[in-house]
């Protein structure tokens, strides 16, 4: 018995020692083979990833040469890309959800172009910046970040969270201002939105706190750093942030808003209050001072010393020489152009199909086409130049004598294509015709900003980089001749400045051709309001400009700038190259557009989640 | 195991051989999250049976409530299948040949129109939208007079793929016995099977699919003394497969795009034929299967175990203790073989010669090409002790208790893949498990399971989870009249409730780890080259969450078993009442001004499961006549409770209420009619049309002014005059996933004759016709050339016959969102019942068997899936919605088995 318990036990032992004898001591810890988890004051000790912190702030400046297709979110247009041409009346996207949502509209529940989540998130990287970032003292040879280097960073990132705040500003009207980094153990997080004033005070103090600590301008020797902002960026910023905080969407002129009250009553949009233009002209001023000197409107000449516009109007968007650019203040060096054939972008979407593997599908409305000057520097409507009656050569008349920011903006039936000259087409039966579903729609492609001397085939380049521009001093001089004339119509700058932007384009100055219109608010206010649309045409600034003027709703008798209705284009579906065939202004779509437009829909589910109704939606919404 | 096991919710959505297994839930699905699939233990070890060899298997059972699986660790949340094989027996060497040969029917694929048809609906979806003829006549009559088939083909892509007939056969060679001391099972297996596709033999190599499989097994017990005994148990699976160089899906996808009269499959000369603007969607069919190489897999599984039992009954009597190891190896290798072709698109024919005119479309030499190798392999090591314990006290108390740990580790192994995932997958558990029941009429249990999991911090690894049950067996009470007796003769009440787990939660691992990720980056500068400055972007990754632990099932059961008439019928119900709680999940009601990028995670959400089950067993036997009958039914129903879902602005919208995978549709009211709109006529002589103002605008799928009558009407839920999202409901349709599945069953047996007769079916379940690979089922979505039409599309609303009542609205050229869009339309009930099995057995008499020295020996002849009864009716309703019919098909199949026993030849004697 005995001998038969401890041949047993033997048996038993050699099992139990051959279960358990890789025992470890920790058998569940798995996770200890990987890298410790890495908390924000690791992050901060280290300059590398300070430094790629720090850059992630950057992510939200926004990319205005997607207009169509941005690769790096696998086409699809964000709300920091600019989608804004395509939703307002310069551009038919025939593609992604821009096409459809101009005619179907959308509502709060499923609005695409919202920026409100990517920029809370990056306002949340700014303020986790603020709060935690220090100087690393060098220490031998080590990388290290000194104490003024750190200041010039924390400096930074309080000017991108209050431009973040200002760009949401832009598309909602007032928003919930977050000036720390929310705590993720916090038991609510319920955000009630601020008013027009305590936002736009908020961002203005933060621009004026930063703009000390900053530089003039980029240091030309160090073009790695081009787009740290500066003091000329800081003041763009608030400029415009005044003059919109001055505009009527934002200034007492939109009556629904007025309504608008938070739960505790508080009333978000201000009433009408005139001084603001004043608050906004000192701060276009403040812009118009600094720039003097430093800025300048880009203009090329001819080898005998004549201005060429054309050349002017063109490498404005090419030049990234900082001694000759003097008229960009701010772009990102993010590009959406691609190339043609290969790297998708703006690019090959604009291209025609027959040229190299194009999709022609970006068009341009008619309604932008008839914007356009005639080269007398007055309107279609004006000018004795306009017809369109009859043809020189294959050319409709219509496209003939036009401003040269025409012909830098739009392509035409039979104008000859780049490189191989071959005329672009779009009637019924022609290479670009309404038989794909990528065509332009109103028999028109944009061509502002494309590279002229890309080909898709031979040796020819098939890419050209150029930055996107967020700020130029164009922009600016209207906004200075716009606050000038609210405040004081009489000042002759004001016309002025349009001019300076007129005679870079090539066309004569008002002054000269319509001295009559001097001193009178209201013709001035629309001589600016027809050379933005203009100037400005697809870089993402009319949708945002009819909205603050709220004209957006205004018919074509009342001057224009309504975004819905009926828009148009040649018609496509003739195979005719006739008056009365293809050359027949064809309404091809109808757009949407309700008052509830004029701001943005905060997201429906972010109105939801607010216990007690404390985040308001806008109206209408 | 469809309906063939009360408690199983199965089904099957593909026969592509290999990748053929079902999908199966215990009593439902109670988790939206992670994995919710069984636990599977065969012969007590975490493993797959998808290939084991039927006859290997001895038993097969499903346990179901806590009280069962807590042995088992915690993870039984979704349920235990318990897989035993057979072990070998103190007998004369049994050897045990089945041979069985079986001839496969695909059941029921999509048809197509042929060329002419398909021109004149295009013609007719062109005409609906105002637009000009896009095929003459002539073109149409050239086609359907077959004059140049290479210039105006009409080709049936599927047909010409598929063959309407494959076989398998199965081998199995078994050899069961041993002494007292040591017994044995031996099992050797060989299975094959061919695919459906239609072989080209001009190819140096075969693009059908094909199967085989070898399988091996060794299970021996072995007495190393009186008390010890040894188990060694090895097997081995072993699978090499042919598939065609382009995926199954994408084969039966694309021959849903391919239209009839574009290109043939070849053209007479022997040139490949391709669409004139080939891509991905515009491939030629035929050139996928045939000309793009092969695909060879080889799947190999090793399974070993080692155990010892060893009863200790010197200690004390009923003691036993066990220890085992078991190491696991499966791994597959891939290697796939290329092939291009050069290809063409003819253009025309040479006015001179007649010689087909030809666009060249793509360059390929036409030979095969190395297309690379992959290997990935799983080891899975599981080791156990036990002390176990049972024994019966005065013949009334019944006394057992057992105490068992063990660990398991699960590692992938493959090139190239992170440290996160090549970390082991690892769980250590103790388990105790005490029962009592006294004097056969009343019972109880209690279990214990603490089990511990890698995916948790330290501190929040293990959790507890315990269970009891009771039963009562009545009919056992010494006061149970006799009378009852001869009529219910078995009577027993079981209740159960217990807690279970799970880690598998589906999210990333080690979730409570908080940190950094690299993010966007940026440029903080260019030059005319381009973007300079650039840095690669830093940005918070999960936030650390040390709180997050198992999730857990706390599960109800109450049964009741009968046995009538001696137990010749046999009736089992049970009631059962799931409830998970802790559901890890991403808070989603935070504010997105918080600007967090990853929503915290937390142990939140909830959701219910409920239902029954029963089987229903008889058996009679009157003279030589057997007659048998069984009934299975299982209903379960679950229902989210929690979410942390964002409050819809309407209820009927809200996902929390509401049972998983359930679609999420428009009401369609019906199609529109001319009373639906103003009609005027413009200058041109062309009709507008205007939606009358009563009638609400669906202008969120596309402008009102496209719309015709013969479009879809939907409901205004909401009643805001607009159709949009916030008219969507969740409560119009059915789960996609069954709610009941049934069984039912019976044989009959004389003498050596035996028939034997089994229907399965699920019910309670909707699918929404193309939601998935749309372009295959709306006919002309990515226009004429990339498209074909399936002849359900017959059913339409025409102009000439503007019915309500048919499949398809108005037919439209492009996508038309207004009418695709998932809706009530679309719904069909996707139950269906099939005549499964039909058995045939006949045992050979006893003279021949002496004179072919066998003991015994069986023919059957079988038939599966015979007969399906559904509604659909336009694919096999069994694959729900996916690629809108266009899967690898279940078939219908004839099997003729032979089965005997070779006695005579004893190996041990």
């Amino acid at each position: 018995m005995k001998s038969f318990i401890h041949k047993n036990a033997i048996l038993l032992n050699i099992a139990l020692l051959f279960l358990f004898a890789s025992c470890k001591k920790d058998y569940l810890g798995v996770a200890n083979q990987l890298a410790s988890e890495v908390k924000i004051d690791s992050v901060f000790s280290v300059p590398a990833s300070v430094r790629n912190f720090y850059a992630n702030i950057y992510s939200g400046i926004p990319n205005s040469s997607a207009v169509i297709f941005n690769a790096t979110s696998g086409g699809r247009l964000t709300a920091l890309d600019n989608p804004w041409a395509g939703l307002t009346d310069e551009l038919k996207i025939a593609q992604g959800p821009v096409k459809t949502v101009v005619t179907n509209g959308y509502n709060a529940g499923n609005a695409t172009f919202g920026r409100w989540t990517a920029l809370y998130q990056l306002i949340r990287q700014a303020n986790l910046f603020i709060q935690y970032a220090h100087a690393i003292p060098k220490l031998g040879d080590a990388d290290y970040i000194d104490e003024s280097e750190i200041k010039q960073m924390i400096n930074a990132a309080r000017f991108f969270r209050a431009y973040y705040h200002y760009m949401l500003f832009e598309q909602y009207g007032p928003i919930p201002i977050v000036d720390q980094a929310i705590d993720p153990e916090s038991k609510e997080f319920n955000f009630p939105r601020n008013s027009v004033d305590e936002v736009v005070e908020f961002i203005k103090n933060d621009l004026d706190a930063v703009l000390p600590n900053l530089a003039d301008m980029p240091n030309p020797d160090f073009p790695d750093g081009r787009i740290v902002p500066t003091k000329g960026v800081v003041l763009a910023v608030k400029a415009k942030l005044l003059v919109y905080a001055a505009s009527p969407l934002f200034n007492g002129g939109f009556a629904e808003a007025l309504q608008l009250r938070n739960p505790d009553g508080k009333q978000i949009f201000p009433a009408a209050n005139a001084t603001k233009w004043t608050e906004a002209l000192a701060a276009v001023q403040q812009f118009i001072d600094f720039a003097n000197g430093r800025y300048q409107l880009y203009k090329r000449f001819n080898t005998d010393g004549s201005y060429n516009a054309s050349e002017s109007l063109y490498q404005l968007f090419f030049d990234t020489d900082m001694a000759t650019q003097r008229e960009v203040i701010w772009a990102s060096p993010v590009s959406s152009w691609g190339a043609v054939g290969s790297a998708d972008g703006t690019e090959r979407r604009l291209s025609p199909r027959n040229e190299g593997g194009g999709f022609a599908c970006i068009g341009v409305l008619q309604e932008l086409v008839d914007a356009f000057f005639m080269n007398d520097g007055l309107s279609i409507k004006e000018s004795p130049l306009y017809d369109e009656t009859g043809f020189t050569g294959n050319i409709y008349n219509m496209y003939l004598k036009r401003e040269p920011r025409f012909y830098q903006a739009v392509f035409y039936q039979n104008r000859p294509w780049q490189i191989s000259n071959n005329p672009v087409q779009f009637h019924a039966g022609s290479p670009n015709d309404q038989s794909s579903t990528n065509n332009p729609y109103t028999g028109y492609i944009m061509y502002k900003r494309a590279a002229r001397n890309v080909y898709n085939s031979g040796t020819n380049p098939k890419s050209v980089y150029r930055p996107s521009v967020i700020f130029r001093l164009a922009d600016f001089y209207l906004l200075y001749a716009e606050a000038l004339n609210e405040v004081n119509p009489g000042d002759p700058k004001v016309l002025e400045y349009i001019d300076k932007v007129r005679e870079r384009a090539g066309i004569p100055k008002l002054a000269d051709i319509k001295p009559e219109i001097k001193g009178n608010k209201e013709l001035q206010r629309e001589a600016i309001i027809a050379e933005r649309r203009v100037e400005l045409c697809t870089e993402g600034q009319r949708y945002f400009d009819v909205r603050r003027w709220m004209i957006a709703e205004r018919s074509n008798d009342e001057g224009g700038g309504h975004q819905g209705g009926p828009f148009t284009g040649m018609n496509m579906q003739s195979p005719s190259q006739t008056i009365g065939g293809y050359y027949t202004r064809t309404a091809f779509e109808n757009r949407a557009f309700y008052r509830s437009m004029y701001l943005y829909p905060i997201p429906l589910a972010e109105v939801q989640k607010s216990k007690g109704q404390l985040l308001v939606q806008n109206p209408g919404w | 195991m469809q309906g063939q096991v009360s408690g199983i919710i199965s089904f099957q959505r593909s026969g592509e051989p290999g990748y053929d297994n079902a999908t199966f839930w215990i009593r439902g699905v109670s988790t939206y999250n992670g994995v919710q699939n069984p636990l599977i233990l065969v012969d007590g070890v975490p493993r797959t049976f998808n290939d084991i060899d039927p006859n290997e298997i001895e038993t097969f059972s499903v346990l179901k409530d806590a009280a069962a699986t807590a042995v088992f660790g915690a993870e039984g949340a979704n349920g235990v299948i318990l897989v035993t094989t057979k072990r070998g027996k103190s007998q004369k060497t049994r050897i045990t040949y089945r041979g069985e040969a079986s001839t496969l029917t695909p059941f029921r694929m999509p048809e197509f129109v042929g060329a002419p048809e398909f021109m004149e609906l295009y013609n007719e979806t062109r005409r609906n939208e105002g637009l000009t003829d896009f095929f003459t006549q002539g073109r149409i009559d050239s086609t359907r007079q077959q004059l140049d088939p290479d210039l105006y083909p009409d080709v049936n892509w599927l047909g010409a793929l598929i063959k309407n007939r494959t076989s398998n056969t199965r081998h199995n060679l078994s050899f069961r016995g041993g002494t007292e001391n040591a017994r044995y099972f031996v099992s050797t297996a060989y299975y094959s099977e061919s695919g459906i596709f239609q072989n080209n033999s001009l190819s140096q190599y075969s693009s059908n699919i094909n199967l085989k499989r070898y399988n091996l097994r060794s299970n021996v017990d072995l007495n190393v003394t009186n008390t010890t005994l040894l188990r060694i148990d090895l097997s081995g699976q072993y699978l090499t497969t042919n598939y065609p160089g382009s995926g199954t899906d994408d084969i039966f996808n694309v021959s849903s795009f391919a239209p009839p009269y574009l290109y043939p499959m070849f053209y007479s000369d022997g040139k490949s034929a391709s669409h004139p603007v080939p891509s991905a969607n515009r491939s030629n069919p035929y050139n996928l299967l045939n000309n793009s190489g092969y695909t060879n897999e080889y799947r190999t599984a090793l399974q070993s175990y080692i155990g010892l039992e060893q009863k200790l009954d010197a200690f004390t009597k009923g003691l036993r203790a066990k220890v085992g190891v078991s190491y696991d190896f499966s791994g597959t290798f891939t290697a796939r073989t290329g092939k291009s072709v050069s290809t063409y698109f003819a253009t025309g024919r040479d006015p001179a010669t007649g010689a087909i005119v030809y666009n060249k479309t793509a360059n390929g030499t036409g030979e095969l090409t190395d297309g690379g190798t992959s290997f990935s392999t799983n080891r899975n090591i599981y080791m156990e002790g036990s002390i176990n314990y049972a024994r019966l006290f005065s013949n009334k108390h019944d006394v057992t208790a057992m105490g068992l740990v063990y660990r398991k580790e699960s590692v992938l192994q493959q090139a190239g893949i992170s440290l996160v995932t090549r970390l082991p997958y690892r769980k250590m558990a103790y388990v105790g498990r005490f029962t009592y029941a006294y004097d056969r009429r009343y019972s109880a249990e209690i279990n214990v399971g603490i089990t511990g999991s890698e995916q948790f911090v330290k501190g929040n690894r293990y959790g507890t989870f315990p269970a009891a049950g009771l039963a009562w067996i009545v009919s056992n009470e010494p006061y149970y009249p006799q009378q009852l007796k001869d009529v219910l003769s078995n009577f027993k009440l079981r209740a159960s409730v217990g807690l279970t787990g799970n880690d598998a939660t589906g999210a990333a691992r080690f979730l409570y780890r908080g940190g950094f990720i690299s993010g966007t980056g940026f440029s903080l500068g260019y030059n005319s080259g381009g973007p300079l400055g650039t840095f690669g972007g830093y940005v918070e990754d999960k936030f650390a969450a040390p709180g997050l632990s198992w999730e857990s099932e706390l599960k109800q059961n109450y049964g009741v078993d009968l046995g009538f008439f001696k137990n010749k019928i046999n009736v089992t119900v049970d009631y059962f009442d799931n409830l998970r709680s802790d559901i890890l999940l991403q808070r989603a009601t935070v504010s997105e001004v918080a600007g967090f990028r990853q929503m915290p995670w937390q142990n939140y959400g909830k959701v219910s499961n409920k239902g029954f089950d029963a089987s229903i067993t008889a058996n009679h036997q009157v003279g030589d006549h057997n007659f048998g009958a069984r009934v299975n039914y299982t209903f379960a129903r679950n229902k989210t409770l929690e979410r942390d879902e964002v409050p819809q602005l309407y209820p009927y919208m809200n996902e929390t209420g509401v049972s998983l995978n359930t679609p999420y549709i428009y009401q369609a009211d019906r199609l529109f009619t001319q009373d639906d709109f103003t009609i005027t006529t413009d200058g041109n002589g062309i009709q507008q049309y205007e939606l009358k103002p009563s009638i609400a605008s669906q202008q969120f799928f596309g402008p009102d002014a496209m719309l015709r009558p013969g479009d879809i009407k939907y409901v205004d839920l909401n009643s805001d005059g607009i159709i949009d999202q916030f008219d969507q409901s969740r409560h119009l349709s059915k789960p996609t996933t069954p709610e009941v599945v049934y069984g039912f069953g019976a044989s009959y047996g004389y003498k050596g004759f035996s028939i034997n007769v089994f229907f399965a079916g699920v019910a309670n379940t909707q699918a929404v016709l193309g939601s998935s690979v749309p372009q295959g089922f709306f006919p002309f979505r990515f226009n004429v050339d990339e498209t074909g039409v399936r002849t359900i599309a017959r059913d339409r609303w025409t102009e000439a016959n503007p019915s309500q009542d048919v499949l398809f609205p108005r037919l439209r050229t492009g996508t038309n969102t207004n009418n695709e869009t998932a809706s009530t339309w679309w719904l069909r009930d996707m139950s269906f019942l099939r005549l499964k099995n039909v058995e045939l057995g006949y045992e050979l008499p006893q003279t021949i068997l002496e004179r072919i020295s066998m003991s015994n020996a069986r023919v059957y002849l079988m038939g599966f899936n015979l007969v399906t009864w559904d509604k659909l009716k336009i694919w096999d309703p069994e694959q729900g919605a996916g690629n809108s019919g266009m899967t690898y098909p279940q078939s219908r199949t004839f099997t003729l088995e032979w089965n005997s026993h070779l006695n005579k030849f004893s190996v041990i004697d």
